[in-house]
């Protein structure tokens, strides 16, 4: 069964102060604190491209387990702001970044913010079809790139990260099955316009507090849980405002909704994965659910189970 | 029809930073210390009591307990049978 063996994360050491930008805009701390959630936005370098940011998280890891460079047989990038025009695709990039071999298989997935638990199927489902054993779920979608900073209502949202998820056999974590759902006539209301994103807050927040606490449900009643068998929800850190939104409408389990994005903001297709490598080695937690939701806009839950008696020490 | 108390109910569910059972109906949450993410919260309770999705062009109407009354008073009078 091919499941998560490790997560890493890069997050680059420049940033903007977030008080200091919300200040130009009228914005007070409460409401930098309360509402959005970012304190600081981290920021890739000038020059630093979409894969660059890729390599460093998998060196990380690379570093951080057992796995070696040989052993990766896929690489996957979950990014929808890739290095130049998105053609070759990132993942061919870091393929010749990193000098990997040439039987590793290499594609990208053009997702934002549900990105990383369709990636996580996505991977799963390429590897066990093809036979391999091993590979690589980077997620990096550095939203500077599409940034307006005289945009109040995206400047002080995003920041820039990246991760490497490395599924493979006798995991530490199982991956389930995974739900999805696509608003495709909401989809214009997070799109990219003469190469700046533009976003509806209020379209956006509506559909993830409207359809994201549906759609934990409707996992949980497929898989015959109730909330209160969930240790952690780690769902998209969007904004403090929309992961609040979502916990409340689970009351009794409202703590176990992890909100963490002050040092980060939100990064896309970054920011379930930042939090699952921050928890996923706690003892108490047994079980996790992720939803990432966004660009589309789409919507994407699956469940984590860890597997106790096969821990596998990396 | 939604009543005042019902619009009350829904402002307390939002959990905003306000007594919403004596907050008067006609000052604006504006003018209360409320943010548009706050209103964003209220409609978000509004929608689940009414099943009614709330266009984002009514959002900036939407800024008083007395303006969402009237609000649904009046879609309630062009629902409802001549």
């Amino acid at each position: 069964m091919i499941g998560i063996k490790h997560i890493t994360s890069y997050i680059p050491a420049d940033f903007i102060d977030n008080f200091e930008q919300g200040e130009k805009f009228g914005e007070s701390r409460d409401y930098i604190i309360n509402k959005i959630g970012a304190h600081r936005l981290p920021r890739k370098l000038n020059g630093q491209e979409t894969s660059d940011l890729a390599c460093c998280a998998i060196e990380k890891l690379l570093k951080e387990c057992t796995l070696s460079q040989e052993k990766m047989q896929a690489l996957v990038v979950v990014t929808q702001n890739g290095d130049g025009y998105g053609l070759p695709h990132t993942s061919a990039i870091v393929h010749k970044k990193l000098g990997l071999c040439q039987d590793v298989a290499t594609f990208d997935v053009s997702l934002g913010c549900s990105g990383y638990v369709y990636g996580l199927a996505i991977l799963k489902g390429f590897l066990q079809a093809s036979g391999l054993k091993s590979g690589m779920l980077v997620t990096a979608d550095p939203y500077s790139k599409i940034i307006d900073p005289t945009d109040r209502i995206t400047t002080l949202l995003f920041g820039d990260a990246a991760t490497a998820t490395w599924l493979g056999e006798d995991a530490l974590w199982d991956v389930g099955r995974p739900t999805f759902m696509t608003d495709s006539y909401r989809g214009c209301h997070l799109a990219v316009n003469k190469g700046k994103l533009q976003m509806n807050g209020w379209q956006i927040f509506n559909f993830a507090a409207t359809n994201v606490p549906s759609h934990i449900n409707k996992m949980l009643d497929a898989e015959n849980l109730t909330a209160e068998d969930v240790d952690c929800f780690f769902v998209h850190q969007g904004t403090a405002a929309i992961v609040e939104a979502i916990a409340k409408k689970f009351p009794t389990v409202r703590e176990r909704f992890i909100l963490d994005l002050s040092t980060t903001g939100n990064t896309v297709s970054s920011s379930i994965p930042i939090l699952l490598e921050k928890y996923y080695k706690e003892p108490s937690i047994k079980r996790v659910l992720l939803s990432g939701f966004g660009v589309g806009l789409s919507l994407a839950t699956i469940l984590l189970d860890k597997r106790e008696e096969r821990y596998v020490n990396d | 029809m939604l009543t005042i108390e019902q619009i009350r109910n829904a402002i307390k569910t939002s959990e905003v930073a306000i007594d919403a059972m004596s907050m008067p109906v006609d000052k604006t949450f504006s003018d209360l210390g409320l943010d548009s993410i706050d209103v964003f919260n209220i409609i978000i309770e509004l929608q689940i009591i009414t099943l009614i999705e709330i266009p984002y062009a009514d959002i900036k109407i939407l800024q008083s307990i007395e303006k969402i009354y009237q609000y649904f008073e009046k879609k309630a009078s062009l629902q409802a049978p001549a």
